[in-house]
């Protein structure tokens, strides 16, 4: 092996330990259960796994280069590119992944735990790797490394009917996905000559689009394609019209990981695909001035769509899943309103409001609230629900303020998170992207003659229209817990017991209340990832070499 | 026109009628048959690119390989009623209207872009199995990337597709005994 490809291996490996360790654990429970079943035992295991590679996520420095020139060779040839928003994505991956695995603790058979987690934790590396992908193969790579192991996931635990229709649903859907991503890949290759995100933008950019007036067409066939395949894993209307099925038909937890884990890994590869995250190494933002304004365009009406379609569906629906299904639709939507601002707010920084709000950065923030009270939402559902007494419907939790207080408590958290009030993670969530919307300004030079900012403006509104819709169905869940009697004649809910899914409620009721209330917490790591600074070395060279 | 064109001509209408072909019949085993032409359609343009190592993959994976377990799989799972696939007349219309959109969008594209002028030019950098595994293997060579971490991602996408079919597997002969 000649020295060169040592130093470039060495170099990357480090950035994928906490990946590499949750696969290695992934293989020991594979093997593992085939020894000794045991849902405590495995359950345990998996949990540590995760709570290593988040120690080792949030320890590792970040990769200091020695001069501009070094980070930007590294930028345009590494498979792999670990940036502080990548790390931000990988730890509410992994947070994530620990919420999940205490919900499902209790939920599968002893027989099934070891492969369960163990497909559990590959989807979380899985995240990790997209929230790092740096290259077209790699991110392809990621993304199906989380869609493999939930079709997995959605056969494991029950062999019903219902369960296998989820399951054969997702996954045909999934693949007509994944091919449309991979023609707009095979584009954006044809068109660029490299699988190098960067070097894609770089290519694209380069051409100068706003002295021709010409957008290629095929450019923009690829970013519609790309946008079209990742919309499924986001749940963009067009492609919405799977979720309400698949999570009623599969388990509790695993809709709580339908609802987050391919959202998350769906707006990461946005957001690297179409190049939304500045660099201070020369690379443009974005496909140049105009094919920005066009790809802008098409995620403001997807943006407008989802959240009015997802609203105004769960409108009529009674099965609690199907519910949280298309509310999970219509945050999809408010989140897209932070991707389609994004081309138009990174060529300025520094709004001088009282908050600063920026795009990608509240789309991370969105991302973690929206988490945090909906994995909590289906999680307070989980431990309600039991063999003998199911609760799939609204009215199954009539009178739960008087059975179980403090469950009923928490339940109204989230669904107050998920309105949007404040004091809750939700709420600070939807001010920031709303208020990302409102920071356009207009700019008289550019093409669309400077009504850029109206349009945000109107999205804005759309996205405040909806969330007074979205009241309509979380206060209906509420009024049913809170006004309404326990049906005569029906056995109340017993209380649950301390159990992990009990231990997922508090965790994420902790993580939307603290969110809620000190939400610079987060915002402020956002906003600085969001600005895409490359850590570059401030020692001058002479005297790093003199070190070595 | 140059011998070139014309070849390129005729194995582009025959790839294309065939893929035609594919759409259109309505026995499985024929579509099969079908894309088996079309497959080794693509494999002939890209020898006619000069991509005589791209070609060859493109026969030994795809004609070779994946045609054979599609082949496999309709023997083994398709019996009477599945092997004609009946289409309604609206499913004939809806999916003729997509196509031809799709068709029309991406023709469209293609003329209006005109030459690229970042046109990836034929590189036939990869003329090797063994150049091709070397770099698998992480170690680079020339301008080619080091393909070893991809390598490794899809080793564990094997392995929990194997894990996933022996449940599948096993989940069915559970319930068979069951009933």
């Amino acid at each position: 092996m000649n020295p060169l490809t040592t130093e470039s291996i060495l170099h990357s490996f480090p950035l994928i330990i906490p990946e590499a360790l949750l696969c290695l654990v992934a293989c020991v429970l594979f093997l593992g259960g085939t020894f000794r079943p045991g849902r405590h035992l495995w359950g345990s295991v998996a949990f540590l796994a995760l709570v290593v590679a988040q120690i080792v996520v949030s320890t590792t420095p970040p990769r200091a280069f020695a001069s501009s020139e070094a980070a930007r060779s590294a930028l345009f040839s590494a498979p792999i590119w670990l940036d502080s928003y990548g790390v931000l994505i990988k730890t509410l991956a992994l947070v994530g992944g620990m919420i999940l695995v205490l919900l499902s603790w209790n939920e599968i058979d002893d027989h099934h735990a070891p492969e369960y987690h163990g497909c559990l934790l590959t989807i979380i590396a899985g995240l990790c790797f997209t929230a790092g992908a740096n290259d077209l193969v790699t991110l392809f790579l990621a993304l199906e490394l989380i869609s493999i192991p939930t079709y997995v996931l959605l056969y494991l635990p029950r062999v019903e009917a219902t369960a296998q229709e989820a399951a054969l649903k997702y996954f045909l859907l999934s693949i007509f996905s994944s091919a449309l991503l991979l023609f707009g890949f095979s584009y954006l290759y044809g068109l660029s000559g490299t699988t190098n995100l960067h070097g894609i933008i770089d290519a694209v950019a380069g051409q100068d689009l706003l002295e021709a007036r010409v957008v290629p067409g095929t450019l923009i066939v690829a970013v519609f394609m790309v946008v079209a395949g990742l919309g499924f894993k986001i749940t963009a209307v067009p492609f919405h019209y799977y979720a309400a099925d698949v999570y009623q038909g599969t388990t509790t937890p695993c809709a709580a990981l339908l609802a987050y884990v391919p959202k998350v890994a769906g707006f990461v590869a946005l957001v690297r695909v179409l190049g939304f995250l500045p660099y201070n190494l020369g690379a443009e933002r974005g496909f140049g001035p105009m094919a920005t304004s066009q790809v802008s365009m098409l995620l403001w009406i997807l943006a407008a769509v989802t959240m009015t379609t997802g609203n105004i569906l769960a409108l009529w629906q009674t099965n609690l899943k199907r519910l949280l299904a298309y509310s999970s639709v219509a945050h999809a939507g408010y989140m897209l309103i932070g991707l389609a601002v994004a081309p138009h707010i990174n060529f300025r920084t520094g709004p001088t409001a009282l908050i600063r709000a920026g795009s990608v950065d509240a789309i991370l923030f969105y991302l973690a609230a929206y988490g945090a009270m909906t994995i909590g939402a289906f999680a307070v559902l989980a431990c309600l629900s039991s063999r003998e007494r199911p609760v799939e419907e609204i009215k199954d939790l009539e009178g739960l303020s008087r059975s179980n207080p403090g469950i009923a408590l928490l339940l109204a958290l989230f669904l107050f998170s998920l309105l949007g009030m404040p004091l809750t993670a939700g709420f600070w969530g939807k001010a920031l992207l709303f208020l990302s919307a409102f920071m356009v300004e207009s700019d008289p030079t550019a093409l669309d003659g400077g009504s850029v900012a109206r349009w945000f403006r109107i999205l804005a509104i759309i996205g405040a229209i909806n969330a007074a819709i979205a009241g309509y169905y979380y206060l209906r869940v509420i009024a049913a817990m809170y006004l309404l009697e326990p049906r005569p004649g029906e056995k109340p809910l017993p209380r649950p017991k301390l159990s992990p899914a009990l231990v997922a409620v508090f965790a994420c009721a902790a993580i939307t209340l603290l969110l809620g209330v000190i939400p610079s917490l987060l915002s402020n790591r956002a906003q600085k990832a969001a600005e895409g600074k490359v850590p570059v070395a401030t020692l001058p060279v002479e005297q790093q070499q003199a070190e070595r | 026109m140059t011998l070139q064109t014309f070849l390129f001509y005729v194995t582009a209408l025959l790839t294309g009628v065939s893929a035609l072909g594919v759409v259109v019949t309505q026995n499985i085993v024929r579509a099969a048959t079908w894309l088996l032409f079309t497959l080794a359609g693509v494999a002939g343009i890209f020898f006619l690119l000069r991509e005589e190592f791209v070609g060859a993959t493109q026969l030994l994976v795809y004609v070779g390989g994946t045609l054979v377990l599609v082949v496999f799989g309709v023997m083994l799972t398709a019996q009477g009623p599945f092997i004609n696939m009946k289409t309604s007349a609206a499913e004939w219309a809806i999916s003729t209207a997509v196509g031809l959109l799709l068709y029309t969008v991406l023709a469209l594209s293609v003329l209006a872009s005109g030459p690229l002028a970042t046109a990836p030019e034929g590189t036939g950098e990869i003329t090797s199995a063994s150049q091709l595994g070397l770099s698998l293997l992480g170690v680079k060579t020339g301008s080619i990337n080091s393909y070893l971490l991809p390598f490794e991602i899809v080793s564990v996408h094997l392995l929990v597709v194997l894990i996933g079919a022996a449940y599948l597997a096993r989940a069915k002969r559970r319930r068979g005994a069951a009933s």
